[in-house]
């Protein structure tokens, strides 16, 4: 993914002011990685509305983006923090449809990734609610132990255990 | 040495482990072939992992976004200062303060011409801009909206009383903002109608029920703000 850090501070100064067209610019800039971690964090049922919603969300707050990390960085903890706090109501509505049933989804998306990725992706789904989304933070977003206990509610202790329970299951999908 | 606990591996992958650690783990791997196989193995599901491509929506999803933040202010936006004797003291506009976007204003006029209209009307179309009172009694978008999804009831009748005050108060709305920004609120309607019509046709699905409680909340955002721009505080 390409980061423009400098042109996204302007159109994000420029979004603040009331200007949709700038706002736009960030959205095309940025939902492909947004829709992704809705993808690998939710499952793919509910990848498009967290999306739009992650940026309705950043346009209400844009206010309170102070510059002092890049958007892509403000954004995606914005994104995350919403992904996280719709998790119960999400695994609800996820039951109530499947009829008790677990909370995922296998649709694909159209631009589907090749060979072992398709994999691990499909893998990715299938893991326990908890263990995937701390893998998705740690492994693909980045996010340290710390900063993922404190966006879960859990310590950075269980975020490793959960972290290496996920890789555990995702060895044996894989092999 | 014994064989490590796997996490022991998932903390060496990981650069968690004390360097006196890291020395008894490497020298047991140099031996284990089993341990040293499985650590191969969390490396690679790790390496897969972040060499995973970015994914995208199916759809182009920025209309729908546009959509919903079209309340929130247009591009450039003209804003009429409020005075604070129209200020109503809700939670809401508390926290925007005294000023109001022409387009935010106008939404009183418009929202009387597409809301006061019969049922049938609704579902057909834009209504031709009229200010005017409603008619006495139960509003037929009330009732569509709630049929359509029950859970709205109260922000659909929250929003009828909100077109009441607003008629009672019509005569400080400009025509020229409603005629600006007609266009805008037409997209929202529009949005609100064919989600009443889909939920006709399929009752109970959650992306309709979403969507419609999206534009339908819009709706009474504006009306909220609109009524404390055009009612004095009573």
């Amino acid at each position: 993914m390409t980061v423009r850090p400098k042109e996204d501070g302007r159109d994000a100064e420029l979004a603040a002011r009331g200007d949709q067209a700038a706002f736009e610019r960030l959205y095309r800039l940025h939902h492909g990685r947004v829709f992704s971690l809705a993808l690998r964090m939710a499952g793919a049922q509910w990848a498009e509305d967290l999306t739009q919603d992650v940026f309705i969300r950043a346009w209400q707050k844009l206010g309170t983006f102070r510059g002092e990390s890049s958007f892509g960085t403000w954004l995606y903890r914005l994104a995350v923090n919403l992904i996280l706090s719709r998790r119960e109501t999400l695994r609800r509505r996820a039951q109530r449809e499947a009829g008790g049933g677990e909370v995922l989804d296998r649709m694909p998306s159209r631009e589907k990734p090749a060979g072992l990725a398709l994999d691990c992706e499909a893998a990715i789904q299938r893991l326990p609610e908890g263990a995937r989304q701390v893998f998705v933070l740690y492994e693909i977003e980045g996010y340290p132990h710390a900063d993922i206990g404190r966006m879960m509610g859990i310590s950075s202790g269980t975020s490793k255990s959960q972290l290496h329970r996920a890789r555990m299951m995702l060895r044996d999908y894989l092999n | 040495m014994t064989h490590p606990e796997s996490q022991t591996l998932s903390d060496y992958l990981d650069g968690d482990l004390s360097p006196l650690e890291a020395g008894r783990l490497e020298s047991h791997l140099e031996e284990c072939a089993s341990c040293s196989d499985l650590l191969r193995e969390l490396s690679d599901v790790r390496r897969v992992a972040r060499t995973l491509p970015e994914r995208f929506p199916e759809r182009d999803l920025w209309p729908g976004i546009s959509e919903a933040i079209l309340g929130e202010g247009s591009q450039h936006p003209k804003v009429i200062e409020l005075h604070p004797w129209r200020q109503r003291p809700s939670e809401e506009s508390g926290r925007r303060g005294f000023r109001l976007s022409y387009f935010q204003a106008a939404a009183a006029g418009v929202i009387l011409a597409l809301f006061s209209g019969a049922a049938g009307a609704f579902l057909h179309g834009p209504q031709p801009t009229s200010v005017g009172v409603p008619a006495a009694g139960p509003s037929p978008w009330v009732e569509l909206v709630s049929q359509a999804s029950p859970e709205l009831g109260d922000a659909a009748r929250e929003v009828a009383q909100m077109e009441v005050l607003l008629a009672q108060h019509s005569d400080r709305i400009e025509e020229e903002t409603v005629r600006i920004l007609e266009k805008n609120l037409g997209i929202i309607d529009q949005a609100i109608r064919e989600s009443v019509r889909a939920l006709q046709s399929d009752p109970g699905n959650p992306f309709l029920e979403k969507h419609l409680a999206r534009s339908v909340e819009s709706k009474a955002t504006y009306l909220r703000e609109a009524t404390a721009f055009v009612a004095p505080v009573s």
